[in-house]
């Protein structure tokens, strides 16, 4: 018998450098200074306005109740995640196989979740690669097959769509890196691996199902074929290397969107706000152009006369 | 000329060339044009004097004046001050102003240039390629993971993403940044929210925050001005008031009210705050908002505070300091008024700049309700206490809108049903509201006029501007009919004028511009002689 101790190693290695690398991205955009105000419109979460139209259509706006629809935000950014409405809108052949790349990754997810519970819920099933006795089981089966190689399937078009995409097209070609196309191999690899790892040796993902089981109970697991040895060794590399690169912009996305695009939170008196600014008025204006006053701060800059008459008499 | 195929890395490559070569036969065509305006050259070419002292290479318009320097050491100087403002740039202590956007935009592109297709500049040039959207954004970015980043030089080889930063890099991309007009309709197509026009703005704020370099119409006659006389026309407090008393004696003359206009009235419920260029450039639209005012018994103020009778807050386009300083100047001549509220009038960035992005520099007592004038226009025309007459407004009007007031503040509907109201030939440019054009003159562009960089503005960033307003008015081209561009902002005022001017538009079309408070009291039924004064316009 084979040991896979070693995969079993790095599976988890990639893992956690997975979410190391998630939380300290994520952190660093979370923890950046309040900025000035940036935003964009339309907003989805104008409640009862029309496209585009926002609070200060109305006199006297700082004085009314501030109105978000949370639901229709949430819509539209479903629409977004799940559809890719605003690339289907405007272009639709890189929407093809954009959509088939992400659709990939969410359908190999959840097939990876569904690998999850299946282990969890009938571990008496890793005995052999045989069809499950109970009929929940059952349908978990043929949920968990259909899933999976529509995954493997959508996510390798997808990846191969886009590097011949990026390779013919003059205006993608331009802009495209060797590390952007290195990636999009890497992604088709992944994806052609667990397609192959299930064709060749795993029709009913008992190994992978089994190698997920083990994961999560800390058992050793022996005996793994050597498709989906190669499928679990590339997609764990891809786990811990894709938080370094610009394949996470769906954690800049969200902030770009929440803390930029629909950031319209006034700075009323005694605000929230207000308060962070306090903070951040404390820094030194550092720059050196002739027209900056050197050693100032922004409190200086934003001071009223009326304050200034009053520390000078201090 | 043909377009050249020009890749990122060529920016800092062959200064003795152009990078772009702009002709008439490149642009997008436009509908129902006889003008000669194209005929010639689009660009006026430099002389030879010009073209030794200035800097012409990025596609030989020069809107900055930079001057090569003199030797190697000179080069090296300028590297290596563009490399410390990229470090403050790019740091929680220099620019905790827009450090959050500037990061998300540069970290989280995918390439996917669906922006460049929602940029007139790119779109109207004829898709040159130094306008795409991306282009400036990826020198930025290259530059960063270069000369910033440790072991850049290695990877920036391995990953084909090599950039030369030197002289003419540093020239082009300062240049560059003055060729996108702010308008963020590419952020606004972005899937990632990638702002590049954001991206634009701080590539400006660097080269003026740290090399002092910025136009000399936006720095030195712009903020500078006005931050020390009052206002960037130049025009002093004592000025004003000779003006103000000149508007007035013409409100006599149009309509035969004795009109005072309130000037530094203490406790007022507005103070009002025109774009200095109105004074100067267009009288009628202040004499209009006081005729307005008055009717309605608006209990209003100017102010002939420093600053405080200019709205323009240059700054917005380029530096966050100036931006700041004129903002506070804004303020504190509120403050000194104890005004219950202030209203910015017809002009677009001074809306974006006092309502929206100051908003977080004016805290305590300079921190007082700001409001845009179309809320308050709207509640005046719709109240009833003036009475209009629609039929005296009987020819096709069409509206340009603001970028900064639409797509940056979504400000769509009160302009539109004043215009409903009182104009019953209005129609709609398409797109319109949030998804419009910039008429062109955005970001700075409307006052920029230095060497040939006029050309640029009025035949490429323009041009999407013109082609919405003929195809608006198709169908009345006729020029014995009187049409009338509303655009409600001075600098898309000043940049429509041009436009009008260049493809004699007025001559051949009989087409004229003007805000939207002219057509109100153009409506007003007891004003016997028409407002608007055709011949004028």
């Amino acid at each position: 018998m084979r040991d896979f101790v070693w995969l079993q190693v790095v599976s988890y290695l990639c893992g956690l450098v997975f979410v190391f690398g998630l939380a300290i991205r994520a952190y660093r955009y979370a923890k950046m200074p309040v900025h000035l105000r940036w935003d964009l419109h339309p907003m989805p979460s104008e409640e009862g306005r029309l496209h585009g139209r926002s609070q200060y259509e109305e006199p006297g706006w700082w004085q009314k109740p501030r109105q978000k629809n949370r639901i229709k935000e949430a819509f539209y950014i479903a629409k977004e995640i799940f559809f890719f409405k605003q690339v289907f809108k405007q272009n639709k052949g890189l929407w093809f196989f954009g959509y088939s790349l992400h659709l990939g990754f969410y359908l190999y997810m959840v097939w990876v979740l569904l690998l999850t519970f299946g282990a969890i819920l009938e571990p008496g099933r890793s005995a052999g690669p045989g069809a499950s006795p109970s009929p929940f089981g059952k349908v978990l089966d043929v949920l968990t097959l259909g899933v999976g190689v529509a995954g493997f399937v959508l996510g390798a078009l997808g990846a191969i769509g886009l590097f011949v995409k990026r390779m013919t097209e003059e205006n993608l070609r331009r802009y495209t890196s060797r590390l952007d196309y290195f990636n999009l191999l890497f992604i088709a690899a992944v994806f052609a691996s667990g397609l192959w790892s299930w064709w060749s040796a795993d029709r009913t993902f008992f190994f992978a199902r089994r190698y997920l089981g083990s994961l999560v109970t800390w058992t050793r697991v022996f005996d793994i074929d050597t498709p989906t040895a190669l499928h679990i060794l590339l997609a764990s590399a891809f786990v811990a290397y894709m938080p370094f690169t610009t394949m996470m912009h769906y954690v800049a996305k969200y902030f770009s969107f929440h803390n930029v695009r629909w950031d319209d939170e006034p700075s009323l008196r005694g605000s929230e706000i207000e308060r962070k600014l306090q903070k951040v008025l404390n820094e030194k204006v550092s720059w050196s152009a002739p027209h900056i006053d050197p050693g100032g701060t922004w409190r200086d800059l934003t001071r009223s006369e009326k304050e200034n008459l009053k520390r000078s008499v201090r | 000329m043909g377009k050249k195929k020009i890749n990122v890395s060529h920016i800092g490559r062959n200064p003795e060339e152009q990078l772009a070569n702009l002709s008439p036969d490149s642009l997008i065509p436009l509908p129902c044009l006889h003008s000669t305006a194209e005929n010639g050259p689009l660009i006026t070419l430099p002389t030879e004097e010009q073209k030794l002292k200035y800097e012409y290479s990025l596609d030989g318009v020069c809107a900055l004046g930079l001057t090569r320097p003199a030797n190697k050491e000179g080069e090296e100087k300028w590297v290596r001050r563009f490399l410390d403002g990229l470090r403050k740039l790019l740091s929680r202590g220099g620019n905790w102003t827009f450090l959050q956007p500037l990061l998300l935009s540069l970290e989280s592109c995918a390439k996917c240039q669906l922006c460049s297709e929602a940029c007139p500049a790119y779109v109207a040039s004829g898709r040159q390629e130094i306008y795409r959207p991306t282009f400036r954004a990826e020198v930025l970015r290259r530059i960063i993971k270069k000369y910033l980043k440790k072991g850049g030089k290695a990877f920036a080889k391995m990953t084909g993403e090599d950039i030369d930063l030197n002289w003419t890099t540093i020239a082009r991309l300062a240049e560059l940044a003055y060729r996108c007009t702010l308008c963020r309709r590419c952020a606004q197509v972005c899937p990632m929210g990638v702002d590049n026009a954001l991206i634009s703005r701080e590539i400006r704020k660097l080269f003026s925050q740290e090399l002092g370099i910025a136009p000399r119409e936006i720095h030195e006659q712009g903020t500078v001005q006005q931050l020390k006389v009052g206002s960037t026309t130049g025009m002093t407090p004592p000025a004003l008031h000779d003006i103000v008393a000149f508007i007035e004696e013409e409100i006599k003359e149009k309509t035969g009210r004795d009109i005072k206009i309130p000037m530094d009235k203490k406790d007022a419920d507005v103070l009002l705050l025109h774009n200095a260029g109105e004074f100067m450039s267009w009288p009628e639209s202040i004499e209009a908002f006081a005729i307005l005012f008055d009717a309605a018994n608006v209990n209003w103020t100017l102010s002939s505070e420093l600053a405080g009778y200019d709205a323009v807050n240059y700054g917005i386009w380029y530096d966050d300091v100036q931006m700041t300083r004129v903002a506070v100047k804004h303020a504190e001549a509120a403050r000194k008024l104890r005004v219950k509220k202030i209203n910015v009038g017809e002009c677009g960035h001074a809306h974006k700049a006092f309502i929206v992005v100051a908003d977080r520099v004016l805290t305590g007592d300079l921190n007082i309700p700001r409001e845009s004038v179309f809320p308050l226009l709207e509640a005046l025309v719709m109240s009833g206490k003036i009475r209009l007459d629609p039929t005296k407004n009987n020819f096709p009007v069409t509206l340009h809108d603001p970028c900064n007031i639409v797509r940056l503040m979504g400000i769509v509907e009160p302009q539109r049903r004043i215009l409903r109201k009182i104009c019953p030939q209005f129609v709609e440019m398409e797109p319109h509201g949030v998804d419009n054009y910039c008429c062109g003159g955005g970001s700075g562009f409307a006052i920029m006029n230095s060497r040939n960089f006029k050309d640029w503005k009025v035949h490429v960033s323009g041009r999407m501007k013109l082609k919405q307003i003929l195809e608006a008015f198709k169908d009345v081209l006729d020029p014995t009919i009187k049409k009338y561009v509303c655009a409600p902002c001075s600098n898309c005022k000043g940049q429509i004028r041009d436009l009008i001017d260049v493809y004699h538009l007025g001559q051949d079309y009989n087409i004229r511009y003007g805000g939207l408070v002219e057509l109100v009291v153009n409506a007003m039924a007891d004003i016997e002689k028409p407002f608007i004064e055709w011949e004028s316009l």
